[in-house]
């Protein structure tokens, strides 16, 4: 039973062909990644799943309905949430009122809303932080934030970008038990990652993207031994 | 049926006075597009110059024109003086703050000039500017004419000192990255000053132009300033030639409009035609940013 | 942000109270002059807010709100003069007139996606033609404008002559009650979208957050309120025209307050007001007296405006709150201060 389906989804800037016929699926209830080199297109992939882009051809199913053509916005309350590469904040705004505002596009009454914010940060570990201001707080938090932003707004599927870049091991360690608990409480999860010992771990299954295009699917192992992926990373290869 | 010849007068005296405005948007996009700083004071600076030139005749008798080499330095060390002390502390803030302190600026010049001089509407009364010459079978004003060559003049000279010029070359350098400028060796600090100098001897030399033939009051600028502003979008924000598109389109709709409708609707026509390019391409006509 | 407001027991609402019995006290000692100071303080204090609700709140800056006060202070005297119909009720009118404009406005801007210099360009535009128009529909008075028919004191009739101090207790009436509809939506789903889209648009959109209905939302309610100031004026001057209820300078001068004050901030627009108004009536009145000109009262505040911004741009309320934070420390607290 898939949740997301990426069909044919082509991507062009210009001349340039960010995505060449996409086609991927994500299981309900899985935890999904995706990898590749830089400029492989993953995040552009995103972006036209969560409506932030828009496809040149193709079409993106979730949960059985037709997104491609809807806003962000829209898609966000269908139940698709996601992190971002380069993370946002609402830096003016505390972390208690920023996840707030997540948990905002659920209800109208705003005392509701912090309630299930103090839950949602309870769950993501922000809660000792909640009335800092979000511009005071480290990377690391920040990230955390951007994924309890997201999760306030009860998505059914969460796309993380690189949540976990520019962590240290221990960080890294934290963040993948985070990720199992959602992943627990019925999320569907769809990870991009360059940190290899997250995605091993994790993830039930990978898809590989090189120049747009998807060149490898399978279970973390294979995917690992693939000579195709290997190439793509020029020779480097990780061991989890 | 309407009268070919008087339409064209309006059209064509209207279009000339795109000049000026394509003059001073050429200055204001200059300094936008290297420095990214929003100068309201612009146009007030050209009435400061449009004062000098008047008391310069009514005092000394000193013909307009040849305010060009007066007043165009004195608007450039004005220029130099605002860079120093103002404008080189506004780089990098957010467009709103420097709108305020530029506005800011043009209030002071506007009531400085109200307190020194008045609100009486000021004209240069001599033959110069009272001369017409005949263009074809038009009638045009001389002056009018000769303020919308020498712009057109000047805007191509400061095309081409960006251009061919190595002090050019160092300022468009510097609008494309000031970081690798500074590492190429080029004085940034330098170079913003004397851009900033330039646009508002740009200014000054619009203002000096205008005197020939059209009021001097103090708040001549606000008109002017407005007027600017769309002509540098429908050019492109910091595209220093596209402002003569601008300026002309902008001169054309003046003319075109105050001949089929009022004149009293004459202020917005030229609105309007601005929030349709909005609406279609806000980069503008030509893009943006190509100093 | 919003959670500050609801601890009403703590000692950081000494000051504010102390103003506020101030304020409702000040026509007593007040000379007329002053007293008019007062009353455009609070007027301006009121244009500021409703200008922070769409400027301040969502970061998108407006340059054409003299248009909706022009247009609440034209249907207002417009419908007394033809109708006779009360200006409270013509108030109302007024507000829904600046708010069809305001969504007209709002819709256009936000549909393309204006921001930044553009959206400020674009909001004087629309004001303009506005200004345009109203110059050119000889029914509203034409560039002539409008004089209102001039009647004995009345509430009615909104119009006070033997003395100013009920146009005081209006005016500070109206900026009580934005100052609580301000609060009220700073607290609600409204003020945390509005604080979302202005820190990060992209981020607001992910979260569900339907940009472009909250922005002309925001610009909605700023027109509407800015409206109601207008019909005030109206009734104060008891004279309007294009020229000096919708021109651009207007615009200015209200956000200028705002500026001054600090931008996003409950207090801001009321500080702003309190130190732009008084050195514009001032300085005018006392230089018109000197030199027989106005124009120094402008020079002033575009002196103010320049340091602000190289100075200050968060607004001066930065360094009162400093100054303020410090005084509290020293003062003892009611109650034990409630947490969230």
């Amino acid at each position: 039973m898939s949740i997301l389906d990426v069909k044919n989804v082509t991507k062009r800037f210009g001349g340039l062909i960010a995505l060449n016929n996409v086609n991927l699926h994500v299981g309900k209830g899985e935890i999904l990644g995706l990898i590749g080199p830089n400029g492989a297109g993953k995040t552009t992939l995103f972006n036209c799943i969560t409506g932030f882009y828009r496809p040149e051809s193709g079409d993106v199913i979730f949960d059985g309905q037709n997104i491609t053509k809807l806003t962000p916005h829209d898609i966000a309350m269908k139940g698709v949430a996601r992190t971002f590469q380069v993370v946002k904040a609402f830096h003016s705004m505390t972390v208690l009122d920023s996840v707030t505002t997540g948990a905002l596009c659920r209800t109208r009454n705003v005392d509701e809303a912090k309630r299930q914010a103090l839950k949602t940060l309870e769950f993501s570990g922000l809660l000792k932080k909640k009335d800092i201001p979000a511009r005071s707080l480290t990377i690391v938090d920040r990230k955390r934030l951007g994924l309890a932003s997201a999760l306030a707004t009860e998505p059914k599927l969460l796309l993380l970008d690189e949540v976990v870049a520019g962590l240290n091991p221990v960080e890294v360690e934290e963040v993948t038990k985070l990720l199992r608990r959602i992943r627990d409480s019925g999320v569907t999860l769809f990870v991009v990652e360059h940190v290899m010992r997250l995605i091993m771990s994790i993830a039930d299954r990978i898809i590989v993207l090189h120049h747009g295009e998807k060149i490898a699917e399978g279970k973390p192992v294979e995917v690992a031994e693939n000579k195709k992926v290997i190439e793509a990373y020029l020779g480097e290869r990780y061991v989890a | 049926m309407i009268d070919i010849s008087t339409f064209l007068q309006v059209v064509v005296s209207a279009l000339l006075l795109g000049g000026i405005y394509a003059l001073i948007a050429a200055g204001f996009n200059l300094i936008y597009g290297v420095m990214d700083v929003i100068n309201c004071a612009q146009a007030d600076m050209m009435m400061i110059a449009m004062y000098l030139c008047f008391w310069f005749f009514e005092l000394y008798g000193v013909h307009p024109l040849l305010m060009l080499f007066l007043a165009t330095p004195l608007l450039f060390i004005m220029g130099i003086l605002t860079q120093r002390f103002i404008i080189d502390r506004l780089l990098g803030a957010p467009l709103f703050i420097q709108a305020i302190a530029t506005i800011g600026l043009g209030y002071v010049l506007q009531n400085l000039a109200l307190l020194f001089w008045k609100e009486d509407y000021r004209m240069i009364y001599m033959e110069y500017t009272t001369a017409k010459t005949m263009v074809g079978f038009i009638s045009l004003s001389l002056p009018r004419l000769v303020a919308f060559v020498g712009c057109l003049v000047m805007i191509a000279m400061l095309y081409m000192l960006l251009t061919k010029t190595d002090f050019g070359r160092s300022i468009r350098a510097t609008s494309e990255s000031r970081e690798a400028a500074a590492l190429m060796g080029i004085n940034v600090k330098h170079v913003y000053a004397l851009v900033f100098a330039i646009g508002a001897a740009c200014a000054g030399i619009a203002g000096v132009f205008t005197s020939t033939f059209y009021y001097t009051y103090p708040t001549v600028g606000a008109v002017f300033l407005l007027k600017m502003f769309v002509v540098v979008v429908l050019g492109g924000c910091g595209n220093v030639l596209a402002s003569i598109a601008g300026g002309l389109i902008v001169g054309l709709a003046e003319g075109v409009g105050s001949f089929l409708l009022l004149p009293s609707w004459k202020d917005a026509i030229y609105q309007v035609i601005f929030l349709i390019v909005l609406a279609i391409k806000p980069t503008g006509i030509f893009g943006e940013k190509k100093v | 942000m919003p959670s500050r407001i609801s601890r009403l027991s703590s000692s950081r609402f000494y000051f504010p109270c102390i103003l506020f019995i101030i304020a409702l006290l000040l026509p007593v000692w007040l000379p007329p002059f002053l007293l008019h100071v007062a009353i455009m303080i609070a007027l301006f204090a009121y244009l500021g807010i409703a200008w922070n609700i769409l400027c301040g709140y969502t970061g998108k800056l407006g340059w054409g709100h003299a248009a909706f006060f022009g247009i609440g202070a034209y249907a207002s005297t417009a419908l007394y003069m033809t109708y006779r119909v009360s200006p409270w009720i013509g108030m109302l009118l007024g507000a829904v007139f600046a708010a069809a404009y305001g969504a007209v406005c709002g819709i256009f801007c936000f549909r393309f996606g204006l921001g930044g210099h553009y959206l400020v360009i674009a909001t004087i535009a629309l004001a303009e033609v506005m200004r345009v128009i109203f110059i050119n529909w000889d029914g509203m008075g034409g560039a002539w404008g409008l004089l209102m028919p001039v009647v004995p004191d009345s509430w009615y009739e909104l119009q006070f002559h033997t003395t100013r101090i009920p146009y005081y207790y209006i005016a500070l009436a109206m900026l009580l009650v934005i100052l609580y509809i301000e609060i009220k939506i700073v607290n609600s789903k409204l003020g945390y979208y509005f604080v979302g889209i202005r820190d990060d648009e992209g981020m607001a959109e992910s979260l569900g957050i339907d940009t472009f209905k909250y922005k002309v939302i925001a610009m909605v309610i700023s027109a509407a309120l800015t409206a109601f100031g207008g019909t005030f004026y109206a009734q104060y001057v008891l004279y309007i025209s294009p020229e000096t209820v919708m021109p651009v300078g207007l615009s200015t001068d209200i956000l200028m307050g705002v500026v001054v004050g600090g931008m996003g901030r409950i207090a801001g627009p009321i500080i702003g007001a309190a130190i732009i108004q008084p050195i514009h009536e001032l300085t005018r009145a006392y230089i018109i007296a000197y030199i027989g000109r106005g124009g120094l009262d402008y020079v002033v505040a575009g002196t103010i405006m320049v340091l602000v911004a190289l100075l200050r741009p968060r607004g001066v309320i930065e360094w009162i709150e400093k100054v303020y934070n410090k005084v509290i420390g020293f003062l003892p607290s009611f109650a034990t201060e409630e947490t969230t």
